[in-house]
């Protein structure tokens, strides 16, 4: 099983706009709508997947990519999060949204409320790696890890990359839509500050420290990272940003394919495996 | 209490007038003499003392002789004592008869410092009983006014007289209107002489003649004054009775056309202003972003901790203050070399250790590099704590550059503009006209190649990141004096940092500059319209764009190698 | 026209340097490589049919690398590079090739191998060379012209073309 393309290819730090992005919909974005689940949860799926249409449209259209691309990615982020602070964008501004108290009328403290959240967003996560796999075993995924490998080659031999390109992005956005409504109600506040440049490279080094190029490695440096991260801040605060800090050189400098492609490298017998 | 506080004041003015008036009284400029031949034919000082000691017991009528006698003697020592005349700070001593200009001394309000108005640099301390106040009336300290505004217009300085005219310009009388018109017949210097026209033409607003007033609305048409601009909107606004400030239709059209005329040089004026402000606000961004320049656009590394490098360059200024705290208007200087250094020695450091394993590998070294700049940052919070710390800004940084009426530029926006370009050529010289230079040139077209022909690639890509981040650092100490000097001062730059870079072109220095300079002036001109933060909003918005439709930037690098 | 329509119009391009999909196995650059609608909603359903199994093994044997099959391209050496994509534009059944210069960096039996595989294509395809190597010229081509500062010099069979005077004078000197 190989790469993926969306944070290979493209070095992604949109998603997590996106997912804040969607926070905001959840609630109090057009009232009328967002009183209705169904309407919310379209939105959920359909905001943040407009915005990487239209802006990933553009962008792949005019062949902008690597550098260039995870720039200007970085500069909407921004420019996103100066709006987001503006308190006339009717989101609340600096402070954003707290104390969200029920969803779909079951108090977001009770702990049956939880459970069942924390039980929706663990199928999420399965569904999600099961499509993802499916995708990649596809013949299309074979054709976006190769456009990751040889862009020029692709195009020479028929394919529309830009479509491609376009339908992965939309997809990690979509993903991170959900994500991201997912995460707000269980962490109960959301403001602009998610939007920052940080935040978005953050998730790129979950990604960096599992091990990019496999899905799995995407889920074991998620975890990693926010253990770490948890366990941190609660015994030596300060400590926490060194350590990140440390994890980003450490990481990129030793281990390029990240703690799973240490381990895989451990164990040359499953390599195979895992590279079909 | 107030009224002391008053006369403190006064006799600040007072003291600063004199000290610009100079040698005045010793060199007649040529002023109206109205009191030639009166006075007796005693030497100077002894009929200043004579006139004085006259002075207390004299009646209002007589005291304004005397005033016109000293007047005549032209001596720089009469206007101060003119000055306290009008102010009320005159005072004669009943013991000797002897008159002292006052001012309260101490807190108590009993003592007061007594000047000899005829020695001025000698003072005693007393206590305030004992004096009583030289009284005028009304009458009197209108020709005092007069004659205080005389006095300064006759200055060979011509600031005093500038600032003199002003002042009879706030309240323009008859007097004042005559002294004027003597005066506009000899004065020489030009903005002087334009002040006096307005003045006029203000005063001759209000005359009865239509054919007068006409000439005058005319005459003030190029006047950036704003009682010319607000006397001049009286006349053509319409009451609800439907009569006009200004009766007659002619001279009613002529103050429309000269409304305009002033309505268009204060666009001409605030036109250059919000350009010299863009210009400003661009050469910030070029300084945050010229150091980028040379460590992504030449050596092709996406380095995040180029803000903390800034950041350090802020925090040496500060540390530079601490040390010499006696000399803040040097330290900025002294902070410059420092910051280039610290940020210098901080960028190799971080080349040898991290950015060198990953040469080709641009995306990684944006995480290796975003994980310095969080240990930078965090180092920075424990040792100089999470607030932001102050930098003070030397005297001759301060205050602002008055070119007229409505176009103004404070001082460090002049001299951020002037550093900035001055960085820049530079930083230009080093590239195209050095060993260096051509090394490092050659290291980025083709680094194979250039190790082949025995350049030493480690020594230039250490040389060239040290640059790079040691420029970071200077911007750093351009930037203490003008942002917030705090932890988080690198992270509001990055962004726009490597914006101006891709916008200008890769590797394209001249591009970086006038890219930085373009985007700081459509900021500018977008601010009224939206606000600040939508201005920024606007401009990353169409920055992105921008990059859809040249994806190489504004001035891209040409040839085969650009494509890779 | 963008790069993808002149590929489906039937023309299919090859440059200098060999690229292909180096993580991926030949016989998965191949498959890709092979003539359809090619968009993310028909590939991802896609399945490799019978029909096409067998063109991909015709290629295989066209191109000589049937033995490689399920070897990464990237561990192909130089040559099975080239020949692999000249295999991948095959799959794609043009009726043009467009060939830059196939055997530069190439050893003599690879050249040699080359010629070969580009002679068994006439007749299905139209094929283009951009060439040098006047011994490689003479292995392969047809009809040969001779280009010179953007225009034609000379045209005709290789024999006739290396004995034009003109031609001589602009590639030997006098």
């Amino acid at each position: 099983m190989r790469q993926i393309g969306t944070r290979g290819v493209y070095g992604d730090p949109i998603l997590p706009d996106f997912m804040v992005f969607l926070n905001w919909k959840e609630l109090p974005w057009f009232w009328h709508g967002f009183e209705s689940f169904p309407f919310a949860v379209l939105m959920v799926v359909l905001v943040p997947g407009l915005l990487a249409l239209v802006f990933g449209f553009l962008a792949f259209r005019s062949r902008v990519s690597g550098v260039y691309f995870s720039i200007i990615t970085q500069a909407l982020t921004y420019a996103l999060m100066l709006a987001f602070f503006r308190n006339d964008m009717g989101f609340g501004g600096n402070n954003g949204f707290t104390d969200f108290k029920d969803i779909l009328g079951f108090g977001l403290q009770a702990p049956a409320t939880r459970t069942t959240l924390f039980l929706i967003t663990v199928l999420a996560l399965g569904l999600t790696y099961l499509l993802c796999r499916w995708i990649i075993a596809s013949r299309a995924g074979r054709v976006i890890q190769a456009v990751r490998d040889a862009e020029s080659r692709a195009r020479f031999i028929g394919y529309r990359v830009e479509s491609y390109k376009l339908w992965v992005f939309v997809l990690s956005a979509v993903i991170a839509g959900i994500a991201g409504a997912l995460y707000v109600p269980q962490i109960g506040i959301i403001n602009p500050s998610e939007f920052s440049p940080a935040n978005s490279i953050e998730i790129v080094i979950w990604v960096a420290i599992g091990g990019r190029g496999t899905l799995y490695g995407a889920v074991v440096g998620a975890f990693l990272v926010n253990y770490a991260k948890t366990y941190f801040t609660t015994v030596l605060p300060s400590m926490w940003l060194y350590a990140l800090g440390t994890l980003f050189v450490v990481v990129t400098l030793f281990l390029p394919n990240g703690v799973v492609g240490a381990v895989a490298s451990l164990l040359p017998s499953r390599r195979r495996t895992a590279d079909a | 209490m107030m009224h002391r506080l008053r006369w403190i004041l006064h006799a600040t003015i007072c003291a600063t007038a004199l000290a610009l008036a100079g040698p005045a009284g010793a060199q007649p400029a040529g002023a109206p003499d109205p009191a030639a031949g009166t006075a007796a034919a005693l030497p100077g000082d002894q009929r200043l003392a004579a006139l004085l000691g006259a002075l207390p017991e004299a009646s209002y009528a007589d005291k304004r002789t005397l005033i016109e006698q000293m007047l005549a003697l032209r001596d720089a020592r009469v206007r101060a004592l003119l000055q306290a005349l009008l102010d009320g700070n005159l005072d004669v001593r009943a013991a000797d008869n002897r008159v002292f200009i006052t001012a309260p001394e101490g807190d108590s309000g009993e003592d007061l410092r007594l000047t000899d108005p005829l020695s001025p640099a000698a003072a005693v301390t007393a206590p305030s009983d004992g004096l009583s106040k030289i009284g005028v009336n009304n009458q009197l300290r209108k020709e005092l006014r007069v004659a205080l505004a005389q006095f300064d217009l006759s200055s060979p300085d011509a600031g005093v007289r500038l600032a003199a005219v002003k002042e009879m310009l706030r309240a323009v009388d008859d007097a004042g209107i005559a002294v004027l018109r003597e005066r506009i017949k000899i004065e020489s210097d030009t903005s002087v002489k334009r002040e006096i026209r307005v003045g006029l033409a203000l005063a001759d607003l209000d005359n009865g003649d239509a054919a007068t007033r006409r000439a005058a609305v005319a005459a003030v048409a190029d006047s950036l004054n704003p009682d010319v601009y607000n006397r001049l909107s009286a006349m053509v606004q319409s009451s609800p009775d439907g009569s006009y400030g200004e009766a007659d239709p002619a001279v009613r059209a002529a103050a429309l056309a000269s409304l305009r005329a002033i309505d268009r040089s204060r666009m001409l004026y605030s036109g250059i202003q919000t350009l010299l402000y863009g210009l400003s606000q661009g050469s910030v961004l070029v300084l945050a972003a010229i150091g980028l320049a040379i460590t992504f656009g030449v050596m092709g590394v996406i380095n995040m901790a180029h803000g903390e490098l800034m950041m350090l360059g802020a925090y040496t200024t500060y540390v530079v203050q601490l040390l010499m705290p006696q000399h803040i208007g040097a330290s900025i200087i002294v902070a410059i070399p420092a910051a280039f250094l610290i940020s210098g020695l901080a960028g190799v450091a971080i080349e040898r250790g991290i950015v060198r394993h990953l040469y080709g590998r641009p995306l990684e070294t944006l995480l290796a590099t975003f994980g310095v700049s969080l240990i930078l940052q965090q180092a920075v919070r424990d040792i100089f704590s999470a607030n932001n710390r102050p930098v003070e800004t030397p005297q001759w940084l301060a205050g602002s550059l008055q070119i007229n009426e409505v176009l103004a530029i404070t001082y460090n926006r002049l001299y951020i503009i002037v550093f900035t370009f001055a960085l820049f050529l530079l930083l230009l010289l080093v590239l195209k006209r050095t060993r260096l230079g051509l090394e490092v040139r050659a290291v980025s077209q083709n680094r194979a190649m250039a190790k082949a022909m025995g350049v030493r690639t480690e020594w230039v890509d250490a040389l060239t990141f040290g640059l790079g981040s040691g420029i970071a650092g200077v911007a750093g100490v351009a930037l203490s004096q003008l942002t917030n000097v705090g932890p988080n001062l690198g992270q509001s730059y990055i962004v726009d940092s490597f914006m101006v870079v891709v916008f200008g072109g890769v590797g394209n220095l001249w591009g970086t500059e006038l890219g930085g300079n373009a985007l700081g002036i459509v900021n500018k001109v977008l601010e009224p319209y939206s606000g600040a933060v939508l201005a920024k909003i606007f401009v990353l918005i169409f920055l992105i764009l921008f990059i859809q439709r040249r994806p190489r930037g504004l001035f891209p690098q040409k040839g085969r190698a650009a494509d890779g | 026209m963008t790069e993808p329509e002149i590929a489906q119009a039937g023309i299919g391009r090859k440059f200098q340097k060999p690229t292909v999909f180096e993580q991926h196995s030949v016989f998965e650059n191949l498959e890709l490589a092979m003539v359809g609608a090619k968009t993310v909603w028909k590939w991802l359903y896609a399945r490799t049919t019978a029909a096409q199994l067998e063109h991909i093994d015709q290629v295989l044997q066209t191109i000589g690398l049937t033995e490689r099959r399920f070897a990464r391209a990237g561990t192909l050496s130089h040559g099975q590079k080239q020949w692999l994509e000249i295999g991948m534009l095959l799959m794609q059944d043009p009726q043009l090739l467009l060939v830059d210069e196939p055997v530069a960096g190439m050893t003599p039996q690879e050249v040699e191998r080359t010629a070969e595989l580009l002679v068994s294509l006439a007749g299905r395809h139209s094929v283009i060379v951009v060439e040098h190597d006047m011994e490689f010229v003479r292995s392969i081509a047809r009809k040969v012209t001779v280009l010179h500062e953007g225009g034609v010099l000379a045209e005709g069979s290789i024999d006739a073309v290396q004995s034009n005077l003109k031609v001589k004078e602009v590639y030997l000197g006098e």
